[in-house]
């Protein structure tokens, strides 16, 4: 049995039944726009490197799927199916009590993984799935990276952030709000440090806002 | 309904009239170049002080029209740099006074991807925004343009110009390494290739390549790998970007919309997200003031002037700070 679940921008989802196991095989699809020196080498990488942190998130007590097999060449991994709905969906039609909830376990979650050297890099609410369970998994870890950076940690908070005021600008300052609540639990003193780089990001040349008007 | 537009964010002084259908009546221009590396804000603005009134009485001679026939006036708020931007505002401020017309202020940014969607008849089109000051993947969405994806620190074309100029090419230097491109026969040097999330990084690839530059790798392999990885990481964001919003329509805009192997690229991302596509024509690629003329217009129909007390120059006004009151 294999069915097609998701096709994203980067990738193909199927569930399939493996050795008895309920999975998802993750395929990154080949790119004719880009050459195939490139488009090779940042699919085999992408393959590789997702595997690795998925595992390292979990280590780090962030729940993630578990990882069954790699194959590189074929840019493929089986990974663990997880039953439930992407907090892009489920935000619009959620109570705002619950939407602090979310968004508070998903700052604590980031903040253990900031606190284990990786970043998501790629925090958006298509990337956030409810479980059965009422945990909060995260998934597709393709830009994730191991960095002590603050810099790194500040991006990916911002990139949340900018996630948040793009495709749920009505909830977005509730949202971030508990998030910030979340990850301030977690990381502590350092929250303050990592918030203030996000500032510095944001205060930037690129982001800067006209004060006029 | 006739409108003039005045375009001066950076190196081109334009003027452009429409007429009440959006149709380009003139579009004239004057474009600065230094004699040695980049734009010299105070220079720029010399020079459109210089040309503004010959490219003004070309334009009005070109559509055919007498100062008096004009409805309004829009010029580019901003953003762009201070003193070329006064420029253009100076001589809006001074039309609307004289002949008692409604000042139009215009954001560039919203310029360039308007005019592209009244070209391409886009309706809510995911746009990538790609020019010499900007690189910004946008949709509308309630009222704003909402920016999915953006560079981190440079622009796409900043980037090129800057490794045009490093590698001694002739200004400007896009059409240049495009050209070289050709001659690389797909002899590809690995480059950095910086996506964080939806945003984008260029200013390492820059480093890299000058540092191949000066290792003496060939100038066409070069160019042929600096925009095969460079358009791929636009392209990359632009598929994530559609694939998130379930868009129908792609289209590109910007001075650097006039790369063809670009145009490819967004092309295959487009058929493969099952989107349209479209350009802005070439000729309309550039900063111009047709476009300004045309957003203008967008603005006086929909009753949004701009008092004199709130003609300042906006140098960073933001794309996404703009109320779009067609876009609701």
């Amino acid at each position: 049995m294999s069915r097609q679940i998701a096709k994203g921008a980067e990738a193909c989802l199927y569930l399939e039944d493996w050795y008895g196991f309920e999975v998802i095989r993750k395929h990154r699809i080949p790119k004719s726009y880009r050459i195939e020196l490139l488009d090779q080498t940042l699919r085999g990488e992408r393959t590789i490197h997702e595997a690795r942190l998925l595992n390292a998130a979990r280590r780090a007590g962030v729940h993630t799927p578990i990882v069954f097999d790699v194959d590189p060449e074929e840019s493929t991994i089986i990974m663990e199916f997880i039953a439930g709905e992407r907090l892009k969906e489920l935000l619009p039609k959620a109570t705002p009590s619950l939407r602090r909830r979310y968004f508070r376990q998903i700052g604590e979650a980031v903040a253990h993984l900031h606190q284990h050297r990786i970043c998501h890099g790629d925090l958006t609410t298509s990337n956030l799935i409810l479980h059965a369970s009422r945990k909060i998994y995260f998934i597709d870890f393709g830009l994730a990276t191991n960095t002590q950076s603050l810099e790194d940690f500040g991006t990916d908070v911002h990139l949340l952030r900018r996630a948040l005021l793009s495709a749920h600008y009505t909830h977005w300052k509730e949202c971030f709000r508990a998030f910030m609540r979340g990850y301030q639990t977690v990381y502590g003193g350092g929250a303050a440090e990592v918030f203030r780089k996000v500032r510095a990001i944001e205060s930037r040349g690129r982001y800067q806002t006209e004060r006029i008007r | 309904m006739t409108v003039l537009g005045i375009e001066s964010t950076a190196h081109t002084f334009g003027v452009g009239v429409v007429d009440a259908a959006g149709t380009i009546l003139a579009e004239e221009k004057a474009v600065y170049t230094p004699s040695e590396g980049g734009i010299h804000p105070r220079e720029a603005a010399e020079h459109h002080q210089r040309e503004c009134l010959n490219v003004l009485r070309q334009a009005l001679g070109k559509a055919r029209i007498s100062l008096n026939q004009l409805d309004a006036i829009a010029f580019s708020q901003g953003p762009g740099l201070p003193p070329a931007l006064r420029v253009g505002a100076v001589m809006a401020r001074t039309l609307a006074q004289a002949l008692h017309r409604p000042l139009l202020g215009v954001n560039h940014c919203v310029a360039h991807i308007e005019h592209a969607r009244y070209f391409c008849k886009a309706d809510r089109p995911m746009v990538v925004y790609l020019s010499g000051g900007n690189t910004q993947i946008t949709t509308l969405e309630a009222g704003r343009y909402r920016i999915f994806g953006e560079t981190l620190d440079i622009a796409l074309g900043n980037m090129l110009d800057m490794f045009a100029r490093e590698a001694n090419l002739p200004h400007p230097g896009g059409p240049k390494i495009e050209a070289l491109a050709r001659q690389a026969n797909g002899s590809y040097l690995p480059l950095p290739y910086t996506v964080k999330g939806m945003d984008l990084a260029f200013s390492g690839l820059l480093t890299a390549a000058k540092r191949c530059l000066a290792e003496g790798a060939p100038l066409p392999a070069i160019c042929y790998s600096l925009q095969e990885t460079a358009f791929a990481m636009i392209a990359e964001v632009t598929e994530r970007a559609i694939a998130h919003t379930r868009r129908s329509e792609v289209i590109v805009t910007g001075g650097v919309a006039a790369n063809a192997r670009l145009r490819d690229m967004l092309q295959v991302v487009a058929d493969e997200q099952s989107a349209r596509f479209g350009t802005i024509p070439t000729q309309y690629a550039g900063d111009n003031g047709a476009m300004i003329a045309y957003t203008g217009l967008l603005l006086l129909q929909a009753k949004v002037t701009t008092p004199l007390s709130r003609s300042q120059v906006l140098p960073r006004w933001r794309l996404d700070q703009v109320h779009i009151p067609w876009g609701e």
